[in-house]
């Protein structure tokens, strides 16, 4: 199988060098002429054998940037436990910014709307914070409280 | 007797009259000249009412300031060296051996020591930082103080990108009289009026030498103009000459000199005399003319390029040093002979001056902030909570979302690529337009819009305003109406892609047609998708509904209308860049839907909040269909119709997307995203005539240039625990195994799993296949 995607590899490297060497002269259509090709699916997450396929492993975006998502989940707890809701709202969004998929940020907006009184702002970002907040985790159980408080 | 009386009293009547006639003239005279003294008096009463209220209120229409986003750093962060360096350039860091304060930056191999200079953005303050960071590979590796603590997060200053400006375009940068170089006040004083310090608002002398001199020369050769009065001129009056406006302009200046002292004067004189043009733009004052030729702020100017300035006073458009350098040089030469007359600068200072080159910068530069189709999107986000008056006039600040490498890098890829397609297809130069607009994930921060081929061209902004047919850009929709939990379709699934005949109101047929004309049987959802066949997919919207299908599009925020049309189904709506970026970026953000910003907050120009505009949620799509949705368009760049994306983006960066054309080839599409941007790009014609390109031949490579200069994150399938992988058979849908000829694998909701099992041909030894689990 690995020999079979590295010869397969290769070709595409060589279609791809053809094909560019050839640009000005060959452009893609949106037809069916082109070299397929073949088990260069997207890419999927770590699988096993077989036909059943365990789900994807969580998504590991912040691991190089894990310092500065610390730091700003750090300022964001200082904020709003000061109250300050709104530096704490524009403090998550720099966090989303870095991280757009930490539940931690969806929580801290969620908290921060509910702060500033804005209800139904923060029912919306609770609901959209269980997207990213696993099962079992305090980010997840706080945010299925608020849920559970504003519905 | 009555006739002899009359005689006589008549002949009585003239003594009398004779002698009574000036007392009658004088008495006249009298009222006259009382009359006159009233309403002179009157006059100077409005007037000194003008002078003062003017000077005492808001002196200038203030355009509104409209900055970018400040460039954050981390250690981690995706960023090239190229990008960190191009901010840098445009928030004019200088470049230094040894950095010692704040504006310093020094370049080394794989590293950048920058000392930022801090800022205060609606409430939040970043402090000025000395710091070093560390480029690995396109990556942030370090980022530590100079002090050697460490650093997670840092801040530039967000640029300053444009304005929003008054009918008259003019542009100022105020300043204080404190503010301003020692030599340059006193070099306008020597040069413009050498006795500003002891007339009154007028000087007799001044005029007196003028008209002997006029008069010598039989023209008019010098003006005897007081600094006051020019300031009077400029700021009061219109450019009429004559001689009442000349009593109004002497009146005006001696009460102006009443009421206000000698520095209030210089200083208003400073900030508003015309000191050139940037287009329709007109450069005001000296802080701004410093920026606009010298790309420095006033306090960094040495004794040549005051004296360049000092110069233009005199006539902006004559002595401008693009267009005119010879007269520039010698009328500097005049103001520094000026400058070492009065002792203000030592005769070595003065010739070395003379020597030096005008230093203004090149004129490419001075495009640099011009980003009309942005502006032009945060004043029309704006307008729905300011008036115009309020932008173009009280200092507004605007804090934006615009990423100025992002800018960059757009306004370069789509106006070299669409060079290099006219070149490939022998299409005449310029007659192919474009439009990219490109949005952070998460955010909906719209960080970069070109709306014309020339980007700095502030014409019809075709990002915002060219609704164009979106062609097969809609059919994600489409399948995301399918894939839908209500109804019963998979990736998987098989649809036939045999021609499809569908009858429309009052017996119409429509017919529509693959690309390449032919039939491909019965194919998977997911291909049928990837190869943008139209009779597949015009088979399952109808097949789903159209009301269905109408009501995901709305639901992606597509503007449906009321007529639910077949030919919906392959895109037959118009929709802008903009628009189309909206809806991608609902399937980027895992269907999570909100409105895309341009702006972030507003402030006034004391530095009050006025506005923020913080994150907000619009809707949340279905996830687990989103999630279908965005493997299929992975499955569009890796094996279908977007495949050419990959002939320069690396294999190993995950991107996702797809191509779109309209009927004839009028519209060339394409939309798509990574870990962190989406981008959309629009390329056609004007007129709407038929253009040789597809998506994949046009705006295919237009997005590709852009992603592949762009440091952006590599998109990832989040972790969502009703998705299962499973391996199918591509030609039957049914379950198979990696180990199986003809297999793939691909993701199901938990609900929809493959219902039958294929048969399989093993490509391996099976046991061999185990086997090498445990090698």
């Amino acid at each position: 199988m690995a020999v079979t995607r590295f010869s397969l590899g290769l070709q595409v490297m060589l279609i791809a060098a053809l094909l560019s060497g050839c640009q000005s002269a060959v452009y893609y259509d949106d037809v069916d002429q082109h070299p397929s090709v073949q088990n260069q699916a997207p890419p999927a997450p770590v699988i096993e054998l077989g036909s059943s396929v365990p789900p994807p492993e969580p998504v590991a975006e912040p691991s190089h940037s894990r310092d500065a998502v610390a730091d700003v989940m750090l300022q964001v707890q200082e904020m709003l436990s000061s109250n300050s809701w709104q530096q704490a709202l524009d403090m998550s969004e720099r966090g989303l910014r870095i991280d757009h998929r930490n539940g931690y940020f969806y929580q801290a907006i969620t908290e921060a709307y509910v702060g500033l009184g804005m209800m139904s702002d923060a029912l919306g970002f609770a609901q959209l914070g269980l997207r990213y907040c696993a099962a079992g985790t305090a980010c997840r159980a706080k945010l299925e409280q608020v849920i559970g408080t504003l519905q | 007797m009555a006739k002899t009386k009359n005689n006589k009293s008549k002949r009585h009547k003239k003594p009398g009259s004779s002698r009574s006639q000036p007392n009658l003239f004088f008495k006249w005279a009298l009222w006259f000249c009382l009359v006159f003294i009233i309403c002179g008096l009157a006059w100077v009463v409005y007037l000194d009412i003008q002078v003062r209220e003017r000077f005492d209120g808001r002196k200038w229409k203030l355009p509104a300031q409209v900055y970018a986003q400040p460039l954050e750093i981390y250690k981690g962060q995706i960023l090239s060296l190229a990008e960190l360096k191009l901010e840098l350039s445009i928030l004019e860091y200088q470049p230094t051996v040894r950095v010692s304060r704040a504006g310093d930056v020094r370049y080394m191999t794989g590293a950048v020591e920058i000392f930022s200079r801090g800022f205060t953005a609606h409430g939040q303050v970043e402090v000025p930082q000395h710091f070093k960071v560390k480029i690995e590979s396109g990556r942030v590796a370090a980022l530590e103080l100079i002090s050697g603590e460490s650093l997670n997060l840092a801040r530039l200053e967000p640029a300053l990108i444009g304005g929003i400006y008054p009918r008259l375009q003019q542009d100022r940068e105020l300043v204080q009289l404190s503010e301003v170089p020692p030599l340059l006040g006193e070099a306008i004083i020597a040069v413009e009026d050498r006795g500003f310090i002891d007339h009154f608002g007028v000087s007799i002398k001044g005029i007196a030498r003028a008209f002997v001199m006029n008069i010598k020369a039989g023209r008019i050769v010098q003006g005897g103009s007081t600094l006051t009065q020019q300031l009077v001129k400029n700021f009061y009056l219109s450019n009429r000459r004559d001689l009442s406006r000349k009593l109004t302009e002497a009146v005006m200046s001696v009460l102006l000199e009443l009421h206000y002292s000698k520095a209030e004067i210089l200083e208003t004189y400073i900030n508003e005399v015309y000191l050139g043009q940037s287009g329709p733009r007109q450069i005001h004052g000296f802080a701004l003319a410093s920026q606009h030729y010298f790309k420095r702020p006033l306090t960094q100017l040495q004794t040549p390029e005051i004296a360049l300035l000092v110069g233009l006073v005199k006539g902006a458009s004559y002595y401008n040093p693009w267009k005119h350098p010879k007269r520039a040089l010698s009328r500097r030469a005049t103001v520094l002979d000026v400058l070492q007359e009065q002792e203000l600068i030592s005769p070595a200072v003065a010739a070395r001056a003379k020597k030096a080159p005008l230093g203004i910068i090149d004129p490419s530069e001075r495009s640099l902030r011009a980003y009309p189709a942005f502006i032009d999107l945060v004043k029309r986000q704006l307008l729905s909570d300011y008036s115009l008056e309020a932008l173009n006039s009280e200092g507004l600040k605007i804090f934006t979302t615009l990423s100025v490498h992002t800018q960059s890098i757009a306004e370069q890829s789509l106006h070299s690529t669409l060079k290099a397609i006219e070149v490939g297809y022998q299409q005449p130069p310029n007659t192919l337009q474009g439009a990219v607009a490109m949005v952070a994930v998460g955010s909906g921060d719209v960080e970069a819009l070109v709306g014309d081929r020339n980007a700095s061209f502030a014409g019809f902004n075709r990002a915002l305003d060219a609704r164009r047919q979106i062609g097969s850009l809609v059919k994600p929709v489409v399948y995301l109406s399918a894939l839908s939990p209500a109804g019963d379709w998979n990736l998987a699934s098989l649809v036939s892609d045999e021609k499809v005949t569908v009858e429309g109101p009052a017996g119409t047929l429509w017919q529509p047609q693959n690309f390449d004309r032919k039939s491909h049987g019965n194919v998977l959802l997911v291909d049928a998708l990837t190869n943008s066949y139209n009779q597949a997919t015009a088979r399952l919207g109808m097949t789903v509904g159209l009301d269905s299908i109408a009501q995901t599009m709305r639901d992606v925020g597509m503007d449906v209308g009321d007529s639910i049309l077949p030919s919906m189904l392959l895109g037959s709506a118009g929709m802008s860049p903009l628009q189309v970026a909206d809806v991608y970026h609902g399937i980027a953000n895992d269907g999570v839907r909100v409105p895309l910003r341009s702006i972030r907050a507003v402030e006034d120009a004391e530095g009050n909040v006025l506005s923020r505009y913080n994150l907000k949620l619009e809707q949340l799509l279905q996830s687990d269909s989103i999630n279908l949705i965005q493997y299929a368009l992975q499955s569009v760049v890796r094996d279908g119709t977007g495949r050419g994306v990959y002939q320069v983006l690396p294999s190993e960066y995950n991107v996702a997307g797809k191509t779109g054309t309209s009927n004839d080839q009028r519209d060339s599409w394409f939309a798509g995203f990574s870990g962190q941007h989406v981008g959309v790009v629009w390329l056609g014609r004007d007129d709407n005539a038929p253009t040789p390109l597809t998506g994949s031949s046009g705006a295919l490579k237009v997005w590709r240039d852009v992603f592949s200069r762009l440091s952006s994150r590599s998109f990832t399938p989040v972790n969502n625990s009703n998705i299962k992988y499973v391996w199918i058979d591509v030609k039957t849908g049914g379950e198979s195994g990696e180990n199986c000829k003809n297999s793939k694998l691909v993701p199901f909701a938990h609900d929809k799993l493959p219902t039958f099992k294929a048969a399989c041909e093993w490509r391996q030894n099976p046991i061999y296949h185990w086997m090498k689990k445990w090698l």
